[in-house]
């Protein structure tokens, strides 16, 4: 090449080497106004470990990508140990932790530093190697041969203290727990080919396409939904073994912002809602419950004072109202015999004066005839003393016949005959006041029949409060069996457990007293929510609350197969006894003059008495009159025979003149006698009166007896059957207690612990989206930046790189010097 | 068959044998060696079959860029930014370095050789490096070696079948300058440059 060709290809060359320098950022110029940038921060730390899991180096990739236009000051919080710019050739300066960037940018531009890391790393991964059951370092296994058995332990060491904040059942519930960044990440590594027989519990495993096998572990590295600290790994049989190096990857994460996680943090709200609803609901059905056992006990209260009630009633009906009645009616049995008999007299009598009656008309007559044939008295003087001898004798029989009758009624009138009837009568019409008084009315405070209605209200009262019962026991029932239907609360508790059991591949284990875990968590909870009954075991929530379910029917069943039914059949009796009552009330007083009653019968006897009293005193003078006419006129006759004998004897003249007074006198005698027959039959009728009054008296004083012993025998019903209830009522509140006591209260319990471990689970979850949504820069974003860290951690392998190395440098080397040898060994055999 | 063509599928059935050795038993000296084998075996070869200058010169030309290639890695590792213009650096740094000691010793460690040398680790490392910088030290240490080995192998059977392994220790063979005769065409004409030259080679 000439000269000139030389220098002209160097002008070239370095012309063009110019125009690539000006095309290039570096020549670009540098805008004079500015406004606010995005400034977008990316820090990623990339930590060698050695096999063992002990930190070799670590280094701090640091990435800001600034948008704008214009020169922007930006400072950004780094390590400046050992600071390199991986974009250019001037490293920022590093003050204080803080590293001064003066970025022209039009549009957006990177700067990117690459440092020693001088913080805390925020997991600590340890590993541990055995060889056929023997502890070894990851160096002396390399080259062997056995059962390698590799566990790798992941920690995340990042927790500071932290102040969760939640809310149970209307209660603030404020804690301070020692909280970790929220890190998920992923162990990954290659087992060659010589690895066989490989168990990689928990690990993703696939292959390489060369023959060997990639395992990948996925591990959540923060609680609730995972574990702070995480140990796997793998077993293998190995030949000459090499230990493959292992890369861990993690990086910070907002849970709400992962679709995974966020469904863990939303199943803790849902469960949290679902627990405060169990919760809820157990104390609701605890309220009701002790409602349901407080109503229980005071009706037995009221079935206590009603049975009470119930048997004061028989004990009056039976001991004092019934035997009473029946000496009423007795006493009125009585009086009715007394008035038949007196009604049988008093016929006799009214016979008798008209037998008077009728034999005084003739008397008349016959002195009127006596009276008219005097003028025949000379002619048949003889035929008159025959005649005054006959009626002589007649009178005396007549005189005698009206001496009983006087003396009849004089006993009539006495104080023992018609006087004491109408003062019997009079005490059995205050007899029946009484009794009308004692049973009262349904409105008369402290009578039978008011006594009676408050029963009938009680009775009615109970019942609605049985029905109200029943209601309030179905709701709960049915409240009961809609948990736990597919969708119900208690099924979706326990779909929700089983789906967190899911979500952590928890294996199905016992409860734990103290869950640590995850799945000691989730076992616990599935054991709380159901399992099988056993002794004075009852089983979980689901068990627990079939079994409330069931015992709300039963009490159901007896409110409404038992109670509500003797409750009606007791209102029925009660209404049966009412109405007897008033039966009986309306048989003694009914106020109707067309249908008396016992009352305005003993009122009609007693006037009839009050008459027959008057009558028979009448009658009694009369009869004593016509007794006082009859001597007169048996003396008369008495006479009229001596006359007529005298006239038989003296003359016809003095015959005329005795007949003449005879016959007035009969006519006086006819005239009492028609005064006495009137009064008689007055009589006669006022004690048929009587003996009508009391025949309806005797009946309704029997049926008086006999509808109070009905009464007592009602009452006394009553009282067994109140006695009945009572007892039904106490076991009812038993049952009430028992359901209370042994399924309510222990739901809401365990409701109101699953709700508080859920709410704090929820608020740690809460506490994890605020620790993971500024990206948990290791060293911080420049202020108004975002940014996200990345981990990135490389377990160094076990192998025989070293050796290796070393024989493939001093075999090169050999191979190298024979070949550069042979030359002069070929060219001293052509030599020679 | 020609002595010439005879010389030549010998040696590239040789070549083909230390291949299939470099790649089926290679994994003896690591696992790493097998991936390299056509490569190292290849550049070995050019090594070899080049008769240009005598092994020794051609191993150190070869040597020279292998170094020069893994000086640059280390100073991309180490020192440059990661940018374009940082691997432009590296880059010239690599080419100056195989360059100047080419033209320091007039060539007797030849330049083809050193660029033959920077390519084989290019090869071998280039791809890993890419993916781990941050490992340089020790993945770089197994590029170095396996290519190397590989290279060694290829050189070694090139040498011996090729029947170079004499060239270049000849006196005649140092390296001189190439001296042109222009001759005019059909004649001379004195002062004026021609279009058509011959340019002859001198040798002796």
């Amino acid at each position: 090449m000439s000269r000139r060709n030389r220098m002209l290809s160097c002008a070239v060359i370095g012309g063009s080497s110019f125009a690539v320098l000006l095309a290039s950022p570096v020549g670009a110029a540098v805008a004079s106004s500015s406004e606010p940038a995005i400034v977008v921060n990316r820090e990623t730390v990339q930590a060698a470990l050695n096999p063992s899991g002990s930190v070799d180096t670590a280094r701090l990739f640091s990435q800001l990508v600034v948008t704008g236009d214009g020169t922007y000051l930006v400072t950004d919080p780094t390590s400046g140990k050992n600071i390199r710019d991986l974009d250019g050739f001037s490293p920022p300066t590093v003050k204080n932790g803080q590293a001064q960037y003066s970025i022209d940018v039009h549009g957006k531009t990177t700067r990117r530093t690459v440092s020693d890391f001088t913080g805390k790393l925020p997991l600590s991964v340890k590993a541990e190697y055995t060889l056929d059951g023997k502890r070894l370092s990851a160096q002396d296994i390399v080259g062997k041969s056995g059962v390698l058995d590799v566990r790798y332990t992941v920690e995340n060491v990042s927790a500071t203290p932290t102040e969760l904040s939640y809310t149970v059942a209307g209660k603030k519930v404020t804690k301070t727990v020692d909280l970790v960044t929220p890190y998920v990440g992923q162990l990954s590594l290659t087992l060659p080919s010589s690895f066989t027989d490989i168990d990689a519990v928990r690990a993703d495993i696939g292959g390489d396409g060369r023959g060997g096998q990639v395992l990948n572990w996925t591990m959540v590295l923060f609680e609730p939904i995972g574990q702070v600290k995480q140990t796997f790994g793998y077993t293998a049989r190995v030949k000459q073994a090499q230990l493959p190096a292992a890369k861990i990857q993690a990086v910070p994460v907002s849970p709400n912002k992962k679709p995974e996680l966020a469904y863990g943090e939303k199943g803790f709200s849902d469960g949290l809602d679902s627990a405060g609803n169990v919760a809820f609901a157990g104390a609701t059905i605890d309220s009701n419950m002790i409602k349901l056992r407080d109503g229980a006990g005071d009706l037995l209260g009221g079935l206590t004072k009603l049975a009470a009630g119930a048997a004061a009633l028989k004990d009056g009906l039976a001991g004092s109202a019934a035997p009473g009645a029946h000496q009423l009616a007795d006493g009125l049995g009585q009086a009715k015999a007394g008035s038949a008999k007196l009604a049988a007299g008093a016929d006799k009598l009214g016979g008798g004066l008209t037998q008077v009656k009728a034999g005084s008309g003739k008397l008349a007559v016959g002195l009127g005839s006596a009276s008219a044939g005097s003028e025949k008295l000379l002619n048949g003087s003889q035929d008159l003393a025959t005649g005054a001898g006959l009626t002589a004798a007649g009178a005396k029989s007549l005189s005698a016949g009206l001496t009983q009758i006087s003396a009849g009624l004089d006993q009539l009138s006495g104080v023992t005959a018609l006087p004491a009837a109408k003062a019997g009568a009079v005490a059995l019409r205050a007899g029946v006041d009484k009794l009308l008084a004692g049973l009262g009315s349904a409105s008369a405070p402290g009578t039978i029949l008011n006594g009676l209605a408050q029963v009938s209200g009680g009775l009615g009262t109970l019942s609605a409060g049985i029905s109200a019962a029943k209601g309030g026991v179905d709701q709960v029932a049915a409240g009961l069996s809609s948990a736990l239907t597919p969708t119900g609360g208690v099924t979706s508790i326990q779909n929700l457990v089983n789906a967190a059991g899911l979500f952590g591949a928890c294996a199905l284990g016992p409860p734990s007293p103290a869950p640590a875990t995850l799945c000691d968590v989730v076992n616990t909870l599935k054991y709380a929510v159901s399992h099988a009954a056993s002794g004075a075991d009852l089983g979980g929530l689901k068990e627990q609350t079939t079994a409330a379910a069931g015992g709300l029917g039963l009490v159901s069943a007896g409110l409404g197969g038992q109670a509500l039914p003797g409750i009606a059949d007791l209102s029925t009796g009660v209404g049966q006894v009412s109405g007897g009552l008033l039966q009986i009330v309306a048989g003694l007083k009914s106020g109707d003059p067309a249908h008396p009653g016992i009352a305005e019968g003993l009122d009609g006897l007693v006037a009839g008495l009050t008459a027959a009293v008057g009558g028979v005193t009448q009658l009694s003078a009369g009869a004593k009159a016509a007794s006082a006419g009859s001597v007169a006129l048996a003396d008369g006759t008495t006479k009229v025979a001596a006359g007529a004998a005298k006239l038989s004897g003296e003359g016809a003249a003095p015959l005329a003149a005795g007949l003449g007074q005879l016959y007035a006198g009969s006519k006086a005698l006819d005239s009492g006698l028609g005064l006495l027959a009137t009064g008689g039959g007055q009589a006669v009728a006022g004690v048929h009166a009587i003996d009508d009054g009391l025949t309806k008296l005797y009946a309704g004083g029997t049926k008086l007896a006999t509808g109070l012993d009905s009464a007592a025998d009602g009452s006394g019903q009553l009282a067994d059957g109140l006695n009945l209830a009572k007892a039904g009522d106490v076991k009812i509140h038993d049952g009430v207690e028992a359901l209370r006591t042994q399924a309510a209260v222990p739901l809401a319990t365990a409701g109101a612990s699953t709700a508080a471990t859920y709410a704090e689970r929820y608020a740690t979850m809460k506490a994890l989206d605020e620790k993971g949504a500024n990206g948990a820069l290791p060293y911080g974003a420049p202020a108004g930046a975002t940014g996200s860290a990345a981990y990135e951690f490389t377990l160094a392998a076990a192998t025989s790189a070293t050796k290796d190395n070393t024989t493939r440098g001093l075999a090169a080397i050999v191979l190298l010097a024979l070949a550069s040898l042979s030359g002069y060994v070929v060219r001293r055999r052509a030599v020679h | 068959m020609s002595t010439v063509r005879t010389r030549t599928l010998v040696t590239g059935v040789a070549l083909a044998v230390a291949a299939f050795v470099l790649a089926d038993q290679g994994a003896v000296f690591g696992a790493d060696l097998p991936k390299v084998a056509l490569l190292g075996a290849a550049a070995g070869a050019v090594l070899g079959l080049v008769p240009d200058r005598s092994p020794a010169a051609r191993l150190g030309g070869f040597l020279t860029g292998f170094a020069a290639a893994w000086l640059g890695y280390a100073l991309r590792a180490g020192v440059l930014p990661d940018i374009p213009m940082g691997r432009a650096i590296a880059a010239v740094v690599v080419v100056a370095i195989v360059t100047v000691v080419a033209t320091a010793t007039a060539n007797r460690l030849p330049l083809w050789a050193g660029f033959v040398g920077v390519t084989t680790l290019l090869g071998s490392y280039e791809t890993t490096f890419a993916a781990t910088p941050t490992s340089f030290v020790s993945d770089s240490m197994t590029a170095v070696t396996t290519s190397l080995l590989a290279a060694a192998l290829g050189f070694f059977v090139a040498v011996l079948a090729s029947g170079t392994s004499a060239v270049g220790l000849e006196p005649g063979d140092e390296p001189q300058e190439v001296v042109v005769l222009d001759k005019a065409v059909p004649a001379p004409r004195p002062a004026a440059d021609t279009n058509v030259s011959l340019a002859k080679k001198a040798t002796r």
